[in-house]
């Protein structure tokens, strides 16, 4: 089913299409029921009758390691958009949403600092810590790998996504405070979009008078752009399409450019290129624009349809490196927190969000964020301060 | 000490190649040596190895200035030099960078020398350019006075010391990428000479199990004997799916590199060495990369550090793999022709060129 089809059939219901059930759930003996109840948004796959459809479940008990927290604002990452518009497909039912700024309502982690009411954010990797990739620092590709927003209902304790009221972190994930200068729609987007250009900067070297190239202006090019200004990078070019580039570019520290201009007084010149619009054409480009020892990051092709055409001479002639970058590392949470509280005020982080939502009103939100008007459209789940 | 020897009264031989579409491909003469400039050093070449890029020159693959003398691995031997502050003395064996660079451009000083802008490459320069003695099929080389050069110990003999400057060296750069992993699994596609001292390299750095791939009509008989467990390139090794850490590819051919990101597991390095040339399409997608965050690293000649890691290894390693046995028979320099014709064959690692009695 294409996705303009599938668009028509979630939104053609108007603006409430969730369908509402209050399913009585058998709860397994060893999970008993806690007073709380949570309402969670199921996602049931593209091709199902009833696309989403609300639950409202008593909230398990907590086990060894686990928090409960209540999810203050979420905001609406392009994979998602995918997922349900039928490009990307995830394990189904499921709750889907992985990027959002939490509250602790209760924990079982005793050797920590956490505290009720705490505001945190939370790595979309829940990890083992002690297999091979976990140890090398790649927990993103842990062998006993969860993802929130990734999982189906039946994993765990099933509130495993932030469309959700309430959101139960497994004790493999990291969290991270978030200091009262971010605002709850600042802070949404670190786990995923913040922290991974975190992941990204670490392959980018601090060179004096560095020039980069940033393809893509969503938000992980606008972030991208800051982050390498605040490295020191003199000269940041961040390109967007013709149709709808974001009119932020320069506010985040970069030259805003079309993605059809072609640099040619930048050939052989650029330190660094991000790859973070997915669309494997501009690859070409990149690598013109790459100087003998430059450093190309992907980060937006996380797609079958990215095709590259290139050759292997173009790699070795320029003495390039190529590094894919696909989520992040507990380590690249707390850099992006860091990173945020000291430069909050520096750049429009809040100016780019979109509005915000109901949690029975996801369809129209997740129809928002497919128009790409704004950076992230916001779901907000609860009554909050 | 400083030559002061009058090198006009000097003579060298040179074979000058003229282009695969000229009447005579290569032509000899035998020309008065040029007096040294500050910096250089008049070495006569001992003994040259051919180098596969030189094959694909006189085959017609790739395209160099002509006319040129070709030839840029060699163990050479000072005559006399204009370098007072170093320690060279008549008769020293070196091994000298292929790449003449300038030290203070952008790239020589981030390390890069390969790509200095004022490169000068030996082997693949116009015969116009500087001395004309810039190859090593050839009497003497001039060395020019951007160029490293590197004592060879009494140990290393001509034959081994050969190959160091362009094969040894380009796979002592490639391993300065590669992690010291415990327990390291590597996967090397291709035995030619650069495999060959890669799969060396690799264990030497602690690497557990490394495979090299070979072609079904001729793979070489000395992969093991390099520390690597012998495969065809039309194998498929399942087991070691999503497994290998570092995957190098000194084949030159592209159609590798599919089965390459398979075996390479999340975090992995996929070093590529061989595929220079315009017939290396990759047929990969950007997914690929971007799910197991591999590194692909293209490497493409070295810089001067790489050639005294080249002599410390050949020296600390010399005993231990079959360096002299992968070496072909040594041709006089008027026997070129016939030299070059057995390196397209490639029977042997490296054929060799005496264009001197030494």
């Amino acid at each position: 089913m294409s996705g303009g089809r599938i668009l028509l059939r979630i939104f053609s219901h108007g603006k409430s299409h969730i369908s509402r059930s209050f399913s009585s759930v058998q709860t397994k003996s060893k999970l008993k029921t806690n007073p709380i109840s949570g309402a969670r948004t199921v996602f049931n796959g593209v091709d199902s009758k009833t696309m989403f459809a609300a639950q409202n479940i008593p909230l398990p008990e907590l086990a060894p390691g686990e928090i409960l927290a209540k999810v203050r604002l979420a905001s609406i990452c392009m994979s998602d958009v995918h997922t349900i518009t039928g490009h990307r497909i995830e394990p189904t039912p499921s709750v889907l949403g992985h990027e959002a700024v939490v509250e602790v309502i209760d924990h079982r982690r005793p050797e920590s600092n956490l505290a009720i009411g705490d505001r945190l954010t939370f790595s979309v990797a829940d990890c083992c810590g002690n297999c091979e990739f976990c140890l090398k620092g790649l927990n993103q590709k842990c062998v006993k790998l969860f993802k929130y927003g990734h999982a189906k209902l039946s994993d765990g304790s099933g509130y495993n996504g932030c469309y959700a009221t309430h959101i139960i972190l497994r004790r493999g994930t990291h969290v991270v405070k978030i200091p009262d200068v971010i605002s709850d729609r600042c802070a949404a987007p670190i786990n995923c979009s913040l922290a991974t250009t975190m992941a990204a900067m670490e392959h980018v070297p601090k060179i004096k008078n560095g020039r980069a190239f940033v393809q893509g202006d969503g938000i992980l090019g606008l972030y991208t752009s800051a982050a390498l200004r605040e490295h020191g990078f003199e000269k940041v070019y961040c390109s967007g399409t013709r149709l709808q580039r974001s009119k932020f570019i320069d506010r985040f520290g970069a030259i805003p450019l079309y993605n059809d201009e072609v640099l040619h007084e930048e050939t052989n010149k650029i330190d660094v290129v991000v790859e973070v619009c997915g669309v494997a054409s501009v690859v070409n480009d990149g690598f013109r624009m790459l100087k003998p020892g430059g450093i190309y990051l992907f980060l937006g092709m996380v797609h079958p349809h990215s095709q590259l055409n290139i050759t292997g001479e173009q790699i070795i002639r320029k003495c390039l490196t190529i590094q894919g970058i696909h989520n992040y590392a507990p380590r690249h949470l707390d850099q992006a927190v860091q990173f945020l509280a000291k430069t909050i005020r520096r750049y429009p982080y809040e100016e780019v969000m979109g509005p915000t939502y109901d949690l029975p009103d996801l369809p129209a939100a997740m129809k928002l964020a497919t128009g790409k008007q704004y950076s992230r459209v916001l779901v907000k789940p609860n009554m909050v301060n | 000490m400083i030559g002061n020897q009058d090198t006009e009264s000097m003579l060298g031989t040179r074979t000058i190649f003229n282009g695969i579409h000229s009447s005579e491909i290569f032509t000899s003469e035998t020309v008065s040596l040029p007096e040294l400039g500050p910096g250089e050093i008049l070495v006569k070449v001992r003994l040259a190895s051919i180098c596969m890029s030189d094959v694909h020159t006189i085959t017609g693959h790739r395209i160099e200035p002509t006319p040129s003398v070709l030839g840029h691995e060699a163990v050479v031997e000072v005559v006399t030099h204009r370098r007072p502050e170093s320690d060279l003395s008549e008769g020293d064996r070196l091994t000298f960078s292929v790449a003449d660079c300038c030290n203070k451009c952008e790239f020589c000083l981030k390390g890069l020398n390969q790509k200095c802008t004022k490169l000068f490459k030996y082997g693949h320069a116009k015969l116009s350019d500087g001395s004309g003695f810039n190859g090593c099929y050839a009497s003497h080389i001039i060395l020019r006075r951007g160029t490293h050069v590197v004592k060879i110990p009494d140990i290393i003999p001509d034959r081994c010391a050969a190959p160091i400057n362009c094969s040894l060296a380009t796979t002592m750069c490639a391993m300065e990428f590669v992690p010291k992993i415990k327990n390291g699994r590597a996967f090397i596609q291709g035995d030619g000479i650069l495999g060959l001292y890669t799969c060396a390299a690799l264990r030497e750095l602690g690497y557990d199990t490394v495979y090299c791939s070979g072609m079904r009509i001729r793979r070489s008989e000395f992969i093991d004997r390099f520390g690597a467990i012998p495969l065809y390139n039309d194998e498929v090794l399942h087991e070691e799916i999503n497994k290998i850490d570092v995957v190098v590819e000194v084949c030159g051919v592209s159609a590798v590199v599919n089965d390459g990101i398979r075996l390479l597991k999340p975090g992995g390095l996929y070093l590529f060495l061989g595929m220079v040339h315009p017939h290396s399409e990759l047929n990969i997608t950007g997914e690929q990369i971007i799910r197991k965050c591999l590194t692909i690293k293209g490497i493409h000649n070295y810089a001067p550090r790489h050639l005294d890691q080249a002599v410390d290894f050949l020296e600390k390693t010399i005993q231990k793999y079959p360096y002299d046995e992968v070496m072909g028979p040594a041709y006089a320099l008027s026997d070129l022709s016939a030299a070059m014709k057995l390196s397209i064959e490639k029977v042997y690692s490296r054929v060799l060129v005496k264009p001197n009695m030494t």
